[in-house]
């Protein structure tokens, strides 16, 4: 008797134990029986939902706080998977975990008020020692301020591209008003040549015709540095993947700093292959190719030896490389480089963003973005998948 | 007498038509693509007048042809035309110049103050 009492006495502090752990837990835990009714919440079940305990124990299945598309989607889902009929009813949740092992997946929760939530939801089956199901417990963790905060990075990383592209045209600002005063000039000065020879009657008109149509030519330099300019200067994150070639990409590029090179002494040496085609967002690639000329740039305009080179070759890939005359990077800057804000150009010249964001342009391509150590002059490589290949969008 | 002058660009058509507008204003024009090609007139013939020149240019820009003509008491009135917007007033005011035109300019203007 007296023995039989103590043991009362233990079960039920266990069972207080339980459930004062159960309440301290921050997760939300829902026990059901075999065939899905609800049989015990916790307080962080409670407080998470909205509803007390004896609202939902023993009248309800956890349908009533699950969105019923997410329940049918996933007995679409499990059907396929399983090779068999899941009907979307509590067979959804639970047809996985009775195999013995926890089926955990992100789902929506509806609070009492018809709020929605994400959590993380780990369903498992408690089995007896025989091996029979005694229920089901679902243990949920609210994804609230995971989902805000990645949402919260995600548009701090769009804000950050942006002011790197924007910072990019910035610095380029001053040689693209040179890029263009050029050719204005020219234009001017045709156009005076052409009136004063007809006001002197010095000129035919095949003359006329001639100088006109050179006149047309510098327009359309122009035009083809504005159009470079705003390609290069437009968001072009959401662009679709389209087929387009890698040695149009680097002549789009080219277009804008071609005067800024060659006036600055600097040579051009390509060597880019003719069948290249491949699918990609062209205004990316561009961007990354003019960002790694202009590091280029920066790094070797005040060199006695200036030149860039850019070449293509394929192979099960397509490898672009960008060197130049620069004599490397070493080996403890190698490290930072990639890294978003590091910079080594002085105050105001750069944002440190630049490599970081190509990276993750030739990535989202399906490439690799790299630095070739073995090379003796300073040389990027960028690798990108034939057409054929899948890449993420 | 003639007056000699040197102009010096690595654009074809502005260099075609200065040297067609000065020597129809009475100048013995000389013309250079680069800076170089200007320096070896000079060592020919020292006796120019004026020289404009642009300052950006491939084989020898503008400073250094600026450079040599100190170096080698070379007594030209000296002008840059440049569509640098990044040259700054300190560089241009170091250089001892006679005048800087931007590009681009009023032609009629340029051949005005160079025939005074």
């Amino acid at each position: 008797m007296t023995n039989k009492t103590i043991s009362q006495i233990d079960k039920d502090e266990i069972e207080n134990w339980h459930d004062a752990v159960l309440d301290s837990i921050e997760f939300s835990v829902i026990s059901t029986s075999p065939d899905g009714i609800i049989k015990t919440m916790n307080k962080a079940a409670e407080e998470m939902l909205g509803y007390k305990a004896e609202e939902l124990i023993d009248q309800h299945s956890p349908a009533i706080i699950h969105d019923i598309n997410e329940i049918i989607a996933r007995s679409l889902q499990l059907s396929k998977e399983l090779n068999q009929e899941i009907p979307p009813g509590f067979l959804t949740f639970v047809i996985k975990a009775q195999k013995g092992k926890a089926d955990i997946n992100e789902w929506t929760y509806i609070k009492k008020d018809g709020t929605r939530f994400p959590v993380r939801l780990a369903i498992s089956t408690v089995f007896s020692k025989d091996h029979k199901i005694l229920g089901h417990i679902g243990v949920a963790e609210n994804l609230s301020e995971l989902k805000s905060l990645q949402q919260t990075i995600a548009k701090q990383n769009i804000t950050l591209s942006e002011s790197a592209r924007l910072s990019a045209l910035g610095e380029m600002a001053g040689s693209i008003a040179h890029e263009i005063n050029n050719p204005v000039t020219a234009i001017n000065s045709l156009i005076m040549l052409i009136t004063k020879k007809m006001i002197r009657k010095e000129i035919s008109l095949e003359e006329i015709i001639g100088e006109l149509s050179k006149l047309n030519n510098l327009a359309l330099r122009i035009s083809k540095i504005i159009s470079g300019l705003r390609t290069l200067s437009r968001d072009s994150s959401k662009d679709p993947f389209i087929e387009f070639s890698i040695k149009d990409a680097i002549e789009d590029a080219l277009s804008i700093c071609n005067q800024k090179l060659s006036n600055n002494d600097v040579e051009i040496i390509l060597e880019l292959i003719e069948d290249d085609i491949i699918l990609m967002r062209p205004t990316q690639i561009s961007q990354v190719v003019l960002n790694l000329i202009n590091n280029s740039f920066d790094a070797i305009s005040k060199t006695s030896t200036r030149w860039i080179k850019i070449s293509t070759t394929k192979t099960d890939k397509y490898t672009l490389r960008i060197s130049d005359s620069g004599k490397g990077i070493t080996s403890e800057l190698l490290n930072k480089i990639m890294e978003p804000f590091f910079t080594t150009k002085e105050f105001g010249k750069g944002t440190g963003l630049g490599l970081s964001i190509s990276k993750s342009i030739i990535e989202n391509h399906g490439g690799k973005f790299y630095y070739d150590k073995n090379s003796p002059n300073t040389c990027f490589v960028i690798e990108l998948p034939l057409k054929e290949e899948k890449r993420e969008s | 007498m003639k007056k000699k002058i040197l102009i010096v660009d690595d654009e074809a058509i502005i260099l075609d038509y200065l040297s067609y507008e000065f020597n129809y204003s009475g100048f013995y024009v000389y013309t250079a693509g680069s800076g170089n090609s200007a320096i070896e007139i000079l060592k020919k013939d020292p006796q120019i007048d004026v020289i404009l020149s642009d300052v950006r240019m491939k084989d020898g820009d503008g400073f250094a042809l600026n450079s040599f003509i100190k170096e080698n008491n070379i007594n030209a009135q000296f002008y840059f035309m440049s569509a640098d917007s990044n040259l700054t007033d300190e560089e241009i005011s170091t250089l001892n110049l006679d005048g800087f035109f931007k590009k681009p300019f009023d032609f009629d203007y340029v051949v005005q103050t160079l025939s005074k």
